[in-house]
């Protein structure tokens, strides 16, 4: 223990004397651990930990299949479930909506409720701190006015406002999200603790070079140690320690950057990625897992220069007491270091370079329609409902009819539409569709397709080209021929090679919950296709007279000329000159709705390129020490050489060449690992194949031209030796 | 104490084998103060370097003390090295970010000697060689002189039985290598064997047996006269 403890002081001492190469050996550790860190605390949070149920095991969400899609299972499907199934201990439904939430006098505020069946918090054996669960009786509607809160609405939204009532709410808020983990996600968590891998092998590559260069300057030490009885272990031991305490140094300082890093994945992550039981943070296993890091971080820094310590030659170090030697065998370990540096940057650049190109292809990709200036909102309406004034098609129109009018009026708005959906922001409902006139077995004939109700300004406000035919007008309303128009996916899934415009269509239920019998449209114009949710290829859709199909819960669009943000409170005054009991929901412009389309490819971009590039400048930074501390060994040689007539060039390319050589060593073992991880990456990036020529090329460019900037620098250096000083360096 | 019988010592070069030490047959007594002295390149430090272990590419036989060290492995022959041998160098080799003190407690923290017992002997080291004011100092804040005196003490901190210098005043000017040179013979008259090895004939004089080598072979000793010269002894 006494000796451990005099290794320390000693390890303590000598660190402070050299805070040049301490700070660079700690910082390089503190990124290496930091990172690592930091993406285990989203690994765990989100796929390790376990979730707060009693049998998370036990618990699964049951989906219905629709083109091999998952989709949400109907009412009658659920009950039939519940029947019959012999599987399931309990099944209980749930589903998400916004409400508004009024309490006296308090203006109304939109909120997001769980509408569930009774026993839906017991499913998860998850106890309520205060009350009970809903009984089977007040599942049956009429007997469903009772809530359960949760104790952030209750503090923020309801005590606060009404400390002395719990009476008379109109709804409440559970905002318990039993999300589950995206599979593209965990692929990307466990890639991401991957490229941090690198980047911590790295970075003890680069810091062992470091170590392998301070141990040939100590080689005195260590022969002086060894003559005075030092033992190999003894000796191994005093290198292990330096290199433990630089680790445990790193480790803390890699905390701060970790909690950092955190931070900021976390604001770049997309929406609802994680689960909402997830806690991303800096906790007790995050911290052991560091320590491990750590620990490992000094193994792999400290056991090179430790075993070179350890075969010192005594008798050559000691016999004329100079305090540096080369040494042949230490070079050899550092130039190996240095190209296994340059495989893994290839393969985390190989990495970055598929998730950038990813990015930018998804930012560039043809949406098919104008997502600038738009904003989008949803009225919550439910009050008005249960008044009886948005009950019948007539009055859903009058009401919207109106509301158009209002909006388009309001200085700066350049027009407004309502439909079931927005682009941008998914497709809602899905309708059963039959094309007239074929018979059922021919293929096409039949199936689902998106089902939009808008008005006639849709078209015009999203930019939408029209193919043939026309678009909808205010013609096409109530009381009128039924009418129709799709998209070009629409024809090429049901219309292959035949004339769309004057097919019919037979839809039984144009908008959820419609009671009318089955309608038969006209289609009377095609448009061009428009990406509606995400990056995915356009689906089918039929886009049908908002006023022929009135829905009461529609999403308002809103054009202008400035920035739409700004627009929000005239248009809010002017909605509540119509419907005071209306706030507006969900408000968001498309252009914001549209950045989440490419969400995934931003975060992967960042992520992967910040480690890419932290892995490029430390893998260069790895050439350019070997390279300016085989200068710093050579100077007599090289003033040798100059005095026999060596032109500066020569001696630049002797250093230049040698860098270029580790890279290129480098960078053919690398491309074995480069291959390996874009295999693993097929399919993680919009419009990416597993093998990008462009990527790779710009990756392996760019990672050779650093090498060539870390190899020149130091060989310029060479270039500037004065042979006279140089012959009497010692 | 000493015993080397047909010792050998060679390097392989690429023009063949290269001999350091030939055939040198030698015995020292417990107590005696020897000189090694020869020309640049006799083999000096490198039967040093075999007389104090540190060399383990040798063949023949040594005896020390009764032990077979040509017959041990290198685990061995450390701690033969350890109990016994104390090595001062021409060039001190002081480790510069120790201080004096540490320097000289250096070897006994290899041994298995608890914290409290080595502090004990080191306060008594640095009394006996009246360097307690400079317990604290670094050994660029000492002169020649001082450092060797460090040296020296941290030698025969472990009261080793037998003392090897290698040109102990080479960097040393007269004064102080006077200095040196007293206090190895006041150590010789302790008890304890000395090998010095110098180009001095006025530090040889210190010494009670003198030691020629030439071109690693052993063609004078003061103490046996009859000593064959090289030629003969290659007959």
């Amino acid at each position: 223990m006494s000796g451990l403890l005099q290794d320390v002081r000693y390890t303590l001492r000598q660190l402070r004397k050299s805070p040049g190469f301490t700070a660079v050996a700690v910082l390089t550790l503190a990124l290496g651990i930091g990172a690592n860190t930091a993406i285990f605390s989203f690994v765990y949070g989100a796929l390790l930990a376990h979730l707060p149920y009693r049998h998370p095991e036990q618990l699964v969400n049951v989906w219905s299949s629709w083109r091999g899609h998952r989709n949400n299972a109907s009412v009658a499907d659920f009950l039939d479930w519940r029947r019959q199934s012999t599987v399931f201990e309990s099944l209980t439904a749930f589903q998400f909506t916004h409400v508004s939430l009024a309490m006296n006098s308090s203006p109304p505020e939109s909120a997001l409720i769980a509408r569930s069946t009774p026993g839906w918090h017991q499913s998860g054996e998850d106890p309520l701190a205060l009350g009970r669960e809903f009984l089977p009786e007040e599942g049956i509607p009429g007997k469903n006015y009772v809530v359960i809160i949760s104790n952030n609405c209750w503090r923020r939204q309801i005590a606060q406002a009404n400390p002395s009532t719990n009476k008379d709410l109109t709804v409440v808020i559970v905002p318990r999200e039993h999300a589950w983990v995206a599979r593209h996600l965990r692929r990307t968590l466990y890639l991401l603790m991957g490229a941090v891998g690198f980047v911590l092998l790295i970075a003890c590559a680069n810091v062992a070079n470091l170590l392998l260069a301070r141990g040939t300057v100590r080689r005195r030490d260590v022969a002086i140690r060894s003559s005075l009885g030092a033992t190999r272990w003894q000796l191994i031991t005093q290198f292990l320690t330096e290199s433990m305490i630089l680790a445990a140094i790193g480790a803390g300082l890699g905390m701060a950057l970790a909690w950092s890093l955190i931070k900021i994945a976390l604001a770049l992550m997309p929406l609802n990625q994680l689960p909402s039981e997830a806690e991303v943070k800096l906790q007790a296993p995050v911290l052991l897992f560091a320590a491990g890091v750590a620990s490992l971080a000094a193994i792999l820094c400290g056991i090179a220069p430790a075993l070179q310590s350890a075969r010192v030659d005594l008798i050559e170090t000691l016999k004329d007491g100079t305090r540096s030697a080369t040494g042949i065998g230490g070079r050899g370990v550092r130039r190996l270091l240095v190209v296994g540096e340059i495989a893994l940057a290839l393969t985390l650049l190989a990495a970055a370079g598929l998730a950038v190109h990813g990015f930018w292809k998804a930012e560039n990709v043809d949406l098919g329609f104008r997502p600038d200036h738009i904003l989008t909102f949803n009225l919550q309406l439910e009050q008005q409902r249960k008044q009886g004034r948005l009950k019948t098609p007539a009055q859903i129109n009058a009401f919207y009819r109106l509301l158009i009018e209002k909006l388009e009026s309001v200085p700066g708005v350049l027009g407004a539409q309502v439909s079931l959906t927005q682009k941008g922001l998914g497709a809602e409902w899905r309708a059963s569709i039959t094309i007239a006139g074929r018979s059922l077995s021919d293929s096409g004939a039949k199936g689902y397709s998106n089902c939009v109700p808008v008005t006639p300004q849709f078209f015009k406000t999203f930019g939408i080209g029209i193919e043939r035919g026309r678009a909808l007008t205010e013609e096409d309303k109530e009381g009128s021929q039924l009418v129709a128009v799709v998209n070009q996916a629409f024809v090429r899934e049901f219309l292959p090679g035949l004339e769309p415009l004057g097919q019919r269509l037979i839809i039984p239920q144009p908008v959820p919950k419609s009671v009318r019998p089955p309608v038969e449209l006209e289609i009377v114009g095609v448009y061009r296709d428009a990406r509606n949710d995400g990056l995915d290829a356009p689906q089918p859709e039929i886009d049908v007279p908002f006023w022929q199909n009135p829905w009461p819960y529609p999403m308002v669009a809103v054009r202008t000329a400035g920035d739409p943000e700004s627009m929000r409170q005239s248009i809010a005054s002017t909605i509540r000159s119509i419907a005071p009991d209306a706030p507006m929901a969900n408000i968001q412009t498309v252009d914001d709705a549209v950045r989440e389309f490419s969400a995934s490819e931003r975060f992967g971009a960042v992520l992967f390129g910040a480690f890419g590039a932290t892995g490029l400048i430390l893998a260069a930074l790895g050439i350019y020490g070997v390279i300016a501390f085989g200068v710093a060994q050579r100077t007599r040689e090289i003033g040798l050489r100059v005095a026999l007539g060596a032109g500066r060039e020569q001696i630049l390319r002797l250093f230049v060449r040698e860098g270029i050589v580790l890279s290129v060593i480098g960078l053919t073992f690398g491309i074995a690992g480069a291959w390996t991880a874009t295999r693993l990456m097929r399919g993680m990036w919009y419009g990416i194949a597993s093998s990008d020529p462009l990527a790779f090329t710009v990756v392996g460019i760019v990672l050779l031209a650093s090498a060539l900037l870390g190899s020149y620098i130091p060989a310029r250096r060479a270039a500037k030796v004065d042979p006279m000083v140089a012959l009497r360096y010692e | 104490m000493i015993q080397l019988k047909n010792l050998e010592r060679s390097y392989k070069t690429a023009a063949g084998q290269t001999w350091v030490l030939r055939r040198v047959n030698l015995n020292i007594a417990e107590g005696e103060f020897v000189t090694v002295m020869g020309p640049s390149g006799a083999g000096k430090s490198s039967l040093l370097n075999v007389l104090a272990l540190l060399d383990d590419s040798w063949e023949g036989e040594y005896w020390f003390r009764e032990e077979a060290a040509h017959q041990m492995k290198r685990k061995a022959r450390s701690e033969l090295a350890k109990r016994n041998i104390g090595v001062v160098f021409q060039s001190y080799h002081l480790l510069d970010d120790l201080t004096v003190q540490e320097n000289i407690d250096l070897p006994l923290s290899y041994k298995d000697i608890p914290r409290h017992q080595r502090q004990g002997m080191v306060a008594d080291t640095l009394d006996r060689f009246q360097i307690v004011g400079k317990k604290d100092l670094f050994p660029n804040q000492l002169s020649g002189g001082q450092q060797q005196l460090v040296g020296i003490a941290r030698a025969v901190i472990h009261k080793p039985a037998l003392l090897l210098a290698d040109e102990p005043t080479g960097n040393l000017h007269s004064a102080q290598a006077k200095e040196i040179m007293e206090l190895f013979r006041e150590l010789n008259q302790q008890g304890t064997t000395i090998v010095q090895v110098t180009h001095s004939e006025t530090n040889a004089a210190y010494g009670t047996r003198t030691l020629q080598l030439r071109d690693g072979w052993l063609v004078g000793d003061t103490s046996n006269p009859a000593l064959q010269p090289y030629e003969a002894a290659t007959r």
